[in-house]
């Protein structure tokens, strides 16, 4: 072939060639491009990179120390310093290990490389560990003005600005592990008009949380015991009358409970928290207000289309039918829920079956371990077994079209359990199209007991004739 | 199955009709064809014979199979989508180069994104012999040239072991 007379690949238009470069796995695959032929030489450098620089060895593995953190910073340098002549970098992604003073002048220019050279529209700076409450990097006040940045993720970094915050273009921000000054999360959403999604993982000082941004959609809340430590249980009053999605996970024992105050606009919740009334002594006394504080959360989000609840919500809603509560209608076409169905939890399925009756889609996800304490706990098997002797299975599932029994594992026949609910929802879904039971199952020999279940559940009438179902493992 | 079934009831969908370069014409209907900008735009203009200089019957052919089964598209059929694309990458890289530049020329996005992953997925840590050889990328530079062009990004090409296998 002459010279310039390129092949197939190489004299696709150039967008096409810049497209498949950006979708390389990472930024040095696309600068070792340059070497295929004179056409891919300067290429690279019209591509808009990711820098990823993931901390190399296991965060939390004991035999780190300052030599290899040290190593790690200088290679993120160098490798900085060669993609300097690109044309976009797009995304920048820092892993420091854990902060230290002698970090900071290196992550400042991180900070500064993202911020005012680069222009990245993501960045990331997340540290892993956390020494002290008070010891940690401070994100520095020249970032707290920028244009460029839409996503960005910061980890254990103190955030304090000290004027305003004007982040112009931020659509999407995750803050973790800090505990917040006064006033600084008003300042942050003030100055980020255009944000759609937040995310606060183990944040504390926040009393109160206002969104009254229209644009801000998604809010996502992690809360777990942390250093971060606070001195009494408080409240976080959330209002957040636009946002659409909501997310709550974590335990919330000694430190923060939620308190959905206006949360009118949502459309999804998802609710997988786990609340422990540590500071009450009875026990009976903290399972009431327990049950006391799901029943709230759940008046708080009857509204929503789609709902995921996590095990401890579960449970809480299986000692709520023990206790004869009669569940109020919703309006909820997808429900997720985490549970193994074991027998324990059969009350809290039944009990809002009967008032779901927009349901259109169940999903099942069996991937629970945690154990049913509160339970059993709480419920003695003589009122356990009542309930199943006197309980009326009885609901009208209407629009039920879609079920689906995930990451199932364990033996199937004879599962007490499992097979009469199957039977009971083929028999009374009249407008089912698909049951679906997928088993998490890994290794080579399929049990013999799931190939003759597959077989078995082919023959329980059904009311749908459209309904497919399907057993796969 | 499904999708020709109530399509043929209903009967009352707008249809139109593609013309591939070598003259061969498919008809289909609007709700499929209008995943690609291109021809959207034209149907807003009112065409209903449109014309495709640039994509030959063959890949033409491709192209509808593709579009006819993502318009099937729903919230439960994920995974058969999922094992359809699998499939539809598996030609050799002379049709998947014709396919990208004419979805590229179409503007089906979805398409685009997926062609353009499964040839960098062949890349993605093939030693440059290998990456020359699997798609037959002709190399212009002399020996000398090639030197340098290594020596001034030698940090990227340094450590980790790069795969020489052709597959």
């Amino acid at each position: 072939m002459a010279k310039g007379d390129g092949d197939r690949f190489t004299n696709l238009p150039e967008p096409l060639l810049l497209h498949i470069l950006s979708m390389l796995r990472n930024s040095t695959e696309v600068v070792r491009t340059s070497i295929l032929s004179e056409r891919w030489r300067y290429l690279w450098k019209s591509v808009p990179l990711s820098l990823d620089f993931p901390f190399p060895q296991y965060p939390y593995d004991v035999n780190i120390n300052t030599k290899k953190v040290l190593a790690y910073i200088a290679s993120t340098n160098r490798e900085l310093h060669y993609f300097r002549s690109c044309e976009k970098i797009k995304a920048f992604r820092v892993f420091p290990y854990k902060y230290r003073d002698y970090l900071t002048k290196d992550v400042d220019f991180w900070v500064h490389f993202a911020t005012k050279i680069a222009g990245v529209e993501e960045f990331t700076l997340q540290f892993y560990w956390m020494c002290f409450p008070d010891y940690a990097y401070k994100f520095p006040q020249f970032a707290y003005r920028n244009t460029s940045l839409r996503n960005l993720v910061l980890g254990n970094c103190q955030l304090n600005p000290t004027g305003s915050v004007s982040w112009s273009s931020l659509v999407s921000l995750s803050i973790g592990d800090v505990a917040l000054p006064e006033g600084v999360m008003e300042k942050v959403l003030l100055g980020s008009p255009n944000l759609e999604c937040l995310e606060l993982d183990k944040v504390g000082g926040i009393r109160r949380l206002e969104i009254s941004s229209v644009k801000l959609r998604k809010l996502i809340i992690t809360n777990y015991e942390t250093e971060v430590a606070e001195e009494v249980v408080y409240w976080l009053e959330i209002f957040a009358p636009y946002v659409r999605h909501l997310e709550l996970s974590g335990l919330c024992s000694d430190e923060i409970r939620f308190q959905l105050r206006n949360v009118a606009s949502l459309v999804t919740a998802v609710l997988s928290l786990s609340v422990d009334f540590h500071e009450l002594e009875d026990e009976k006394d903290k399972l009431e207000k327990e049950c006391r504080y799901f029943q709230e959360l759940l008046h708080c989000v009857s509204h929503v289309e789609n709902l995921e609840l996590g095990p401890w919500c579960f449970e809480c809603l299986s000692i709520l039918e023990l206790q004869g509560w009669v569940f109020p209608p919703s309006s909820w076409k997808f429900l997720k829920l985490n549970t193994a169905l074991v027998l324990l939890d059969f009350p809290g399925i039944w009990s809002f079956l009967p008032s779901s009756q927009d349901l259109q889609t169940l999903v099942i996800d069996w991937n629970n371990h945690k154990p049913r304490d509160l339970l059993s706990r709480y419920t003695n098997k003589d009122e356990r077994s009542k309930w199943f002797k006197t309980h009326k299975f009885n609901c009208s599932l209407l629009h039920l079209k879609t079920i689906k029994v995930i990451n199932f594992d364990g033996p199937l026949s004879g599962n007490k359990s499992v097979v009469p609910l199957v039977k009971y929802l083929l028999k009374n879904a009249t407008v089912l199209e698909k049951f679906v039971i997928a088993a998490k199952f890994e290794g080579r020999d399929v049990p013999k007991d799931y190939v003759k279940m597959a077989q078995e559940f082919q023959s329980f009438p059904r009311s749908s004739p459209h309904a497919s179902v399907v057993f796969s493992y | 199955m499904a999708s020709s079934s109530s399509s043929s009831k209903t009967g009352l969908k707008k249809m139109l009709t593609l013309k591939s370069s070598d003259g061969d014409e498919f008809e289909l209907e609007e709700s499929i064809v209008i995943q690609c900008q291109t021809i959207k735009h034209m149907v807003e203009d009112g065409f209903s014979l449109i014309p495709l200089q640039n994509v030959d019957t063959k890949t033409l052919t491709k192209i509808i199979e593709y579009m006819k089964k993502h318009a099937e598209k729903t919230e439960s059929n994920k995974e058969e989508i999922k094992n359809f694309n699998k499939e539809f990458v598996k030609g050799s890289f002379d049709d998947q180069f014709e396919l990208v530049s004419a979805a590229n020329y179409l503007h089906i996005n979805g398409l685009m994104d997926l062609l353009c992953q499964s040839i960098a997925d062949r890349i993605n840590n093939k030693s440059v012999r290998a990456v020359r050889e699997i798609f037959n990328i002709s190399n212009d530079y002399t020996p000398d040239e090639e030197e340098k062009v290594r020596d001034e990004h030698k940090w990227a090409h340094e450590g980790g072991e790069f795969d020489e296998s052709l597959d």
